[in-house]
């Protein structure tokens, strides 16, 4: 009789069971550790790839002489990877909208020309280039093995900057009046 | 074990990932780098004018019967642009240096009535010769050619003459005498 009474049911013995059993395995003997390692293998595959940026507007204006040219600057930022095989990358631009209204200069007639200086990364165009409406032209050759930021066997500037420096001829034949025309860069990489 | 393992490696593999997402995607932070960029060149032509001398020295020449005048030609070449609208434009000559040494013609003070250094203009458009005869002065600028609203010379220029009179007064000493005209364009 004593010993019935002195065991709960069975059910219930079963939980205080697993609870106990639950209770030695968080409390354990003061001081044992119990740790597991688990590894595992990150793969990233870096491609070739490469971004620009460019204001949103430039001013050509006219110094000097009358009928100078009218001239103007702007800085291509960019940033590029550029694979150990492959051939390298590019940045060209070309006009993808003509000067307008009419009665002012055209692209088409080969009036709007720059040349490239200050490359960060990559050589900059060499000489003087027409901008042109149905074809890009070089700005920037990015060779081989290339890469923005961070320095060592990367550039030290992040990001990359080429300047473009344009001239427009100033003929007379010109309507007074403002004119504006779109112009495209694109970079790419291998 | 086994749960307290797969929790751990869970946890690692997200972490990991997480960092290496937050790596590849620091240049997303700057919205305007992409594979192209595009901007928009702009100029604003205004009026222009500029004018250029072809004949540096020009000789006056008698020629025919004894006294007649002094004669010859200064050619130029003008470029210009004026505004659409309400643009003009003007060729213009004065005499800022008179005839030197003394005792031979002068433009400010002849030694008789009546002389003058006068001239006629020849131009080809977009421009208007003068009218007639003109008579130089030093003390102000006499016309040469105008030009009228969205006037526009060829992108070489256009060509224009000026021919000389030089009346040829007995009471001029013999010897060589210069003086200096000026040319002015403007453009409005």
């Amino acid at each position: 009789m004593k010993s019935s009474q002195s065991l709960p049911k069975p059910h219930l013995r079963a939980g205080l069971i697993a609870v106990a059993a639950f209770g030695g395995i968080l409390a354990g003997p003061l001081g044992h550790s119990d740790t597991a390692t688990v590894t595992q293998t990150l793969n990233a595959q870096l491609a070739a790839t490469g971004k620009v940026s460019v204001p949103v507007s430039i001013s050509l204006t006219a110094t000097g002489a009358a009928f100078s040219p009218y001239t103007g600057s702007l800085t291509v930022n960019y940033r590029v990877r550029s694979t150990t095989t492959g051939i390298g990358g590019s940045i060209t631009v070309q006009s993808t909208a003509e000067f307008a209204p009419s009665g002012g200069p055209t692209v088409a007639s080969g009036v709007l020309a720059y040349t490239c200086s200050g490359a960060t990364l990559g050589t900059g165009c060499s000489g003087t280039a027409a901008m042109s409406l149905v074809s890009a032209t070089n700005v920037l050759t990015i060779p081989a093995s290339a890469c923005t930021g961070g320095g060592g066997s990367c550039s030290s500037a992040n990001p990359n900057t080429v300047t473009t420096n344009f001239s427009l001829v100033d003929d007379p034949t010109y309507k007074t009046g403002s004119y504006s025309a779109s112009i495209t860069f694109t970079i790419s990489s291998t | 074990m086994r749960i307290k393992n797969s929790i751990t490696a869970t946890i690692l593999r997200n972490l990991m990932a997480s960092a290496l997402l937050a790596l590849l995607g620091t240049g997303s932070l700057f919205a305007a780098f992409n594979t192209t960029g595009t901007t928009t060149v702009s100029v604003t032509v205004a009026n222009e004018a500029a004018i250029q001398i072809d004949t540096p020295t020009t000789n006056l020449t008698t020629t025919g019967a004894i006294f007649n005048d002094y004669t010859g030609t200064t050619n130029l070449t003008y470029k210009i642009r004026t505004s659409q609208g309400t643009g003009s434009g003007s060729v213009t000559l004065q005499v800022t240096s008179d005839f030197a040494p003394g005792g031979g013609p002068s433009v400010a003070t002849p030694p008789s009535g009546g002389d003058a250094l006068s001239y006629t203009c020849t131009v080809s458009a977009p421009a208007s010769a003068c009218s007639g005869s003109q008579t130089s002065a030093t003390s102000a600028a006499t016309p040469v050619a105008t030009f009228g609203a969205d006037a526009r010379s060829a992108k070489a220029g256009n060509s224009g003459t000026v021919n000389w009179n030089l009346t040829n007064d007995p009471v001029y000493q013999t010897g060589s005498y210069s003086g200096t005209v000026t040319f002015t364009i403007s453009s409005t």
